[in-house]
Order: structure tokens, then C-alpha cells, then sequence
């Protein structure tokens, strides 16, 4: 199974706040691919709206999963292909390990796949002694260095480029160098060797087709095209949900897919793949494996109110617009997935309240369904998580969260409710509040809970008197005269 | 019978979205499309089909213009033979990636068979790679695979070439292979005029009706290519030539 460090939230995002090199990165990315998504969106020439056709496209492939699948699988099938459906993460990753061992494959290449993260591919063929090369150069470097990607299509951001000069001088046997060019080149000739070399390739699954029967994998470098293509096996994971029913629904797909993800009119590679090798081909795998994965998506399925998370492309464009990721960075995360995206979905797959800290950490701007390209309304998921962790909720298993908080909402919703009560407890407070006055007139440290709002500001006193009473003195005033 | 699981997946997920297994929804793929898109397609193969010849060059305009934000070189050639002569000229001129050893791997695709350009590489002392054993066994495809790595440019022609974006669209055929496309330095695509279409609406219309003149139309897989390889990986520098082709070049026949 793979890490799961989503109590770490707070520490973690501490940690990202206090990174200046981490700070300045994310400002530049949000800056280059957020606004950069925000401008392709609004030069479409169907105009931004073309985001809701895109989410009810989606929407309809969800609501009719089970028959999008079953024409896949049985065009795959069809083709010579094995498709296999993983109940949850331990059968996926079990059915591609006993196919690697099947075949004896010793070194493995794999392209950048968010669903492989989920399940912990890796460290299963780690523990098995079969080498997985990461393909992606972020992934590359983040594996080299033995670490985490803390974002969905930039893995490296938080590494500076003398860091991965120094890495690849020691990994690679290369002169020192910060030159992101030689860097490439270097890792271009390390990795080819890989490619030629594999028994197996690893890929994930952008959006598959249900009508033709293919998957899509889409890429920038073209190593996803090579571990496609050149090893003699070719294992595509993908989340039960990444289908759509025609072909034609990829024209608009793809288009936003590329502007939400890169802000760029089209990715540079997609590759339309339905099996192995056919007789007189010269190139292409023996064998096309499909393992398609569920892993706790039919429970977000079951749920009306959390089924849109499904139309989901895991594009990371939410991430390029967030505020908080913006300034905590994707380790706070604690999985798969961050941004606003792992914010909603990393709840409802590890557990609502294990995750609560990263639903809770999020602004509710709104800023994340403005970037959506399939206009998923993720606010208001947030929302509905944290008043599940608010009341409790039997169908998702929710503990209620804070039970002091919930009481205290209590109270106020009693106190609101009596106009004589409101009238004293805002005289009260007001009388309580000016006790603290410090010298310049300025409130800056209040006791108890309280505390929390002045540690970091200081407040004005209130007024002596409420401005309704205020009010109605003035109004008096002014019928006398 | 072992399915592999996928009676009690998709019965999951039945249960999920609440549909009932034994009564039949109408069949998703049976439902006719709806008369709107029939009648957009339409207009859409008529517009392609009656493209005049100038407004096509108006469309290669606007794909050089697309191209030049990927880093993509689309040249202009009068005809075939003129791009075969440009061609071996860029072949002349770059230098190998890898080794000292020139070598060109091709399609065999009756557009390239037509420039003859095999002929005049061999002339140039160049190299030649293609496959030509339909049912080759895995030792010769694994040396074939090895000798494209080593080339240094990739002749491909396309099934069509989206102006708006710069995007080559490339079927898997016998006798076309993905890594022509892929491993050498350099890759270089030749195509007729007609083959250049305006958008992805062009483009998804056209492989609709390949899907039912053709059944075969993509079974075998397809690739869009946009531009050489790229990555920003690196504090957001972009970077050519990540793991595919440094360099991408599109001649476009125009005939006159």
C-alpha cells in the first residue's frame, strides 16, 4: 500500500510556507500555468462555457459506467487484449506484479500515472526486486532523489536546478552542471537505455473510449509513447471513471484536458492505444494488459452529491489556481493527490476524517471551479465534507469532528434566536472586550480560545455603544430639534 | 468462467448508480444521434469536401502560423520530388545524436515511395531503415527497434494535419510504425494539401466516418503529434527533445 501521511497535514504545511525556494516556485507556476489556463479558456472559440458541455459529457459516461466499460473491455478483448477489474488497490497491483513475474521482467518503465501513486506500485515491485523506471523527467528526478511528486504534472517544482544538478552529477556519473538543457540531454541518454532495455511498460489512462474500445495516454516528452511502444508487455492502469462513451466527445475533451492542464491548445502527444501488436506490425507490445480500478470509487458513485467528482480528469489545473496549494505545496497533501482536487477526493477514498485537515485548509474562494476545465463545483463539496465532519454522518462513516465547536454553534443558535438574549450577550462582550484595551487602544491578546484570532492581529475595541442604539439616540435627537 | 472480475465490478457499480441489472436500459450505443450532430456533420464534410485550393493555402497559412509557438517548422514544397530535394538538404546538413553513422528510417507509404528519396539518401552515403518483414520474428523486430534508435531522422507521412494547432494525426498501420515518429532526432512528415483541416471538430467528424466506411479506421491505434518532445520539468525551463525528436519538420505539397 502506499503512504498515506494525511494527518501530517499541519507540520507539512508549515514546512511548505517556511521553503522559499518551494514559495518562489509555486508563484511562478501559479503565474505561468494558472493565468496561462485562465486566458486559453477564455480564447476558445466556443468561449469558457464549453467548460459545461465538457462536464456533461463526463457526467453522462458516469451515470452509464457500466455499459461504457463492458463495450470496452470487450473491445480490447476483442483485440487480443486482457482487461482485468481491480476491486481495489492490493488486487491491482497483485495482477501486474504476477504478470511481470509471468514474463520474468527485471526492469520496468513507467509514465507519469496519478492512479499508480494511489495504489503503490512502486514500492510492491520494490519489495518483488523488479526495478520500475520513472520515465517522466519530474518523476525521473523525484525518484532519483527519493522523494514525493507535489504536483500532478510538475512532480519536480519544489527542486532547484543546482539540486538536480548535484543529483544527476552523482546518480548519473555527469560533470556538475545547473544547465537545464545538459540536464535533459543527460537524462534523455540515461533513460533511452531503459526504454531499449525494459520487459515491461507501465501507463495510466487519461481518458479511454468506449465506443472504438481504446485508452489514451497523453504526454509532452514522448515517454509515455516509449514505454507504449517498445517493451514486449504494456500494463494501462486506469480509474473505473476515465471513459467516455464516444469519440467524438475526445474533440472537446483533449482540447480543455490540454488548457487546464499546460495552458496549451493541445499536449504534444496522445496516443489512441486498443491492444497488442498486430501480425505484420513491426513495433508494439506482445501483450496489452488493462487493469481498470476502483478502490473505493463506486462508494463516491453511490453518493448523488459526490458523484461529479468522478467527471474528474486529473488535469492539476485547480492546483495551478489554489490559493492554499499556492503556498503549502503538494506535500501537505499526504497522497496521491493535492490541490482542491485531493482536498475532496483523498477524503472520501482514505476516510473522511483522517483526512479532514486538508477539506478544512481550503479557502472556499471558488477560485478551483473557475479552473476546472470540466467545471466540476469542488466548493461545494468541501463544504458538504466539513458539514459531515460538523454533524456526523453514518453513510460515509463520519465521527462528528469537534464536538466543543458543535456545541458552541449550539448556544449561538439559541442566543440568535431571542432578541433579548443577542441585545445582552452583544453588551456583555462589548463590556468583556473593552477590558482587554491595551495602551494604544488597540486589543492584541485576548485569553482562552480567543486567543487564536489576536496571535496573529490586533483588533480596534468596540464601540461604548452599538450603533443601533447609536442610531435611534441620533433619529431622537433630530425629532427634538 | 473466469472474467476477471468484471460480473461483480460492474454489478458494483450498477448497484451504485441504482440501476436495476435485469431490466434493459435501452442500449447506450444503439441511440441514434441526435439529428443536430447528423446535420453538423454534414455541413462539416461538405465544407471540407468543397475547400477551393486557395482557401486550403489560406489553412497552411494559419497552421504555419500554430506552428510556430510548438517549435514546429511546416515548409511549403511545389511537389513531391521539391520535398524530397529539401529533405535530403536537411539530411545533409544535421548532424547525427547519436554516433557518427547517418541513418534515415522510414515508412513504407505510397507518398513516400513516390519521392524516391530512398535512392538519393543511398547517394548521400545515408543510411536506410525500414520494415520490410511483415511477420518478422521478435529477434529481428528487437534489432530493428535498436537500429531506428540509432537513426537520426524519421520520414512519416499522416493521415491529416489540424491547422489550428499544428497536430499531425498519425494511424498505426503495418509498414507505419509508431517509432518512426518517435526515436530518431529528428522527425520529418510529408503530406499532400488536402490533408491539412481546419480544428479537432474537422478532424473528430472525419475519423467518425472512417470509424464506419472502415472499420479498421484506428482499431490499431493512432497518435497526435503536436510539436517536437518538450519538458519544463526543471524549474520551468522549457527544453526540445525530452525523449521523442528534438526537431519536427511538416512539408506540405501544395501541387502548383
Amino acid at each position: 500500500m502506499t503512504r498515506i501521511t494525511t494527518e501530517n497535514y499541519r507540520e507539512e504545511a508549515i514546512k511548505g510556507i517556511n521553503d522559499p525556494v518551494l514559495q518562489k516556485a509555486l508563484a511562478n507556476l501559479q503565474i505561468r500555468l494558472g493565468r496561462g489556463a485562465e486566458e486559453a479558456y477564455r480564447n476558445l472559440p466556443e468561449g469558457p462555457g464549453l467548460r459545461r458541455k465538457a462536464h456533461e459529457i463526463r457526467m453522462k459516461a458516469v451515470e452509464n459506467l457500466d455499459s461504457l466499460l463492458e463495450r470496452l473491455s470487450e473491445k480490447i478483448r476483442s483485440r487480443g487484449g486482457h482487461v482485468f477489474f481491480a476491486e481495489d488497490a492490493d488486487a491491482a497491483v497483485t495482477y501486474c506484479l504476477e504478470t511481470a513475474q509471468k514474463h520474468n521482467v527485471r526492469l520496468a518503465v513507467k509514465g507519469k500515472s496519478m492512479i499508480t501513486e494511489e495504489i503503490g506500485l512502486n514500492d510492491a515491485f520494490a519489495a518483488a526486486g523488479i526495478e520500475v523506471a520513472e520515465t517522466d523527467l519530474g518523476e525521473y528526478i523525484i525518484q532519483l532523489a527519493g522523494e514525493h511528486p507535489s504536483h500532478i504534472i510538475a512532480p519536480a517544482i519544489h527542486k532547484t536546478r543546482s539540486e538536480i544538478g548535484l543529483l544527476f552529477s552523482e546518480k548519473l556519473n555527469i560533470p556538475y552542471t545547473t544547465d537545464p538543457e545538459t540536464l535533459t540531454r543527460a537524462a534523455r541518454k540515461a533513460l533511452r537505455e531503459k526504454f531499449l532495455l525494459a520487459d515491461m511498460g507501465i501507463s495510466g489512462c487519461n481518458i479511454a473510449c468506449a465506443e472504438t474500445g481504446h485508452i489514451t495516454v497523453v504526454s509532452n516528452e514522448g515517454n509515455i509513447r516509449m514505454s507504449t511502444t517498445l517493451p514486449k508487455v504494456h500494463v494501462a492502469f486506469m480509474g473505473m471513471e476515465r471513459i467516455t462513451a464516444r469519440l467524438s466527445d475526445h474533440d472537446i475533451l483533449f482540447r480543455l484536458l490540454s488548457r487546464g492542464a499546460a495552458a496549451q491548445k493541445m499536449a504534444g502527444y496522445v496516443s489512441y492505444i486498443g491492444g497488442p501488436r498486430i501480425s505484420g506490425q513491426a513495433d508494439g507490445p506482445d501483450e496489452f494488459h488493462l487493469v481498470i480500478i476502483d478502490n473505493g470509487r463506486t462508494k463516491i458513485l453511490a453518493d448523488e452529491e459526490f458523484r461529479e467528482m468522478l467527471c474528474c480528469i486529473r488535469c492539476g489545473a485547480c492546483l495551478n489556481m489554489c490559493p492554499v496549494y499556492g503556498k503549502i505545496g503538494g506535500h501537505a497533501y499526504g497522497y496521491a493527490y493535492s490541490g482542491p482536487v485531493g482536498a475532496v477526493v483523498t477524503p472520501l477514498l482514505v476516510g473522511i476524517n483522517r483526512a479532514k485537515d486538508l477539506c478544512l485548509g481550503e479557502t472556499l474562494c471558488g477560485a478551483c471551479k473557475d479552473a476546472c476545465p470540466v467545471d466540476i463545483d469542488l466548493p461545494r463539496m468541501l463544504l458538504l465534507l466539513r458539514s459531515k465532519l460538523a454533524d456526523g454522518d453514518l453513510k460515509w462513516n463520519v465521527r462528528r469532528d469537534n464536538t466543543g465547536e458543535k456545541i458552541l454553534y449550539g448556544i449561538w443558535s439559541e442566543i440568535v434566536q431571542r432578541r433579548w438574549a443577542y441585545d445582552a450577550m452583544l453588551s456583555l462582550s462589548r463590556k468583556g472586550l473593552r477590558l482587554f484595551t491595551g495602551k494604544e487602544g488597540i486589543i492584541s491578546s485576548l485569553p482562552f480560545f480567543l486567543k487564536g484570532w489576536t496571535d496573529s492581529r490586533d483588533m480596534k475595541p468596540p464601540a461604548r455603544e452599538s450603533f443601533i442604539r447609536q442610531w435611534k439616540k441620533s433619529e431622537n435627537q433630530r425629532r427634538v430639534k | 468462467m473466469n472474467d476477471n472480475g468484471q460480473a461483480k465490478f460492474i454489478n458494483n457499480i450498477r448497484k451504485a448508480l441504482c440501476v436495476d441489472g435485469k431490466k434493459a436500459r435501452p442500449d447506450f450505443f444503439c441511440l441514434k444521434s441526435d439529428e443536430e450532430s447528423i446535420e453538423e456533420s454534414v455541413l462539416i464534410f461538405d465544407r471540407i469536401g468543397n475547400r477551393s485550393h486557395s482557401s486550403r493555402l489560406q489553412l497552411l497559412g494559419k497552421l504555419i502560423d500554430a506552428a510556430k509557438p510548438v517549435n514546429l517548422d511546416v515548409i511549403p514544397v511545389k511537389s513531391l520530388p521539391a520535398a524530397a530535394q529539401e529533405i535530403v538538404k536537411l539530411a545533409c546538413e544535421k548532424k547525427p545524436e547519436w554516433g557518427d553513422a547517418k541513418s534515415v528510417a522510414l515508412w513504407k507509404h505510397p507518398l513516400i515511395e513516390e519521392m524516391n528519396i530512398r535512392e538519393i539518401l543511398r547517394k548521400h552515403d545515408i543510411g536506410i531503415i525500414f520494415s520490410n518483414q511483415p511477420d518478422a520474428g521478435k529477434a529481428e523486430r528487437d534489432r530493428h527497434i535498436k537500429e531506428s534508435a540509432g537513426s537520426f531522422i524519421g520520414i512519416t507521412s499522416a493521415d491529416y494535419c489540424v491547422a489550428e494547432t499544428g497536430t499531425l494525426v498519425l494511424k498505426t498501420a503495418p509498414g507505419n510504425e509508431r517509432i518512426v515518429s518517435l526515436l530518431p532526432s529528428i522527425h520529418v512528415a510529408v503530406i499532400k494539401l488536402e490533408q491539412v483541416i481546419a480544428d479537432f471538430k474537422e478532424l473528430y467528424t472525419l475519423l467518425d466516418k472512417d470509424l464506419k466506411d472502415r472499420p479498421e479506421g484506428i482499431e490499431n491505434g493512432m497518435i497526435f503529434i503536436t510539436g517536437p518532445s518538450k519538458t519544463a520539468d526543471i524549474e520551468a525551463t522549457m527544453v526540445h527533445g525530452a525523449h521523442g525528436p528534438r526537431e519536427v519538420y511538416i512539408y506540405v505539397v501544395t501541387g502548383d
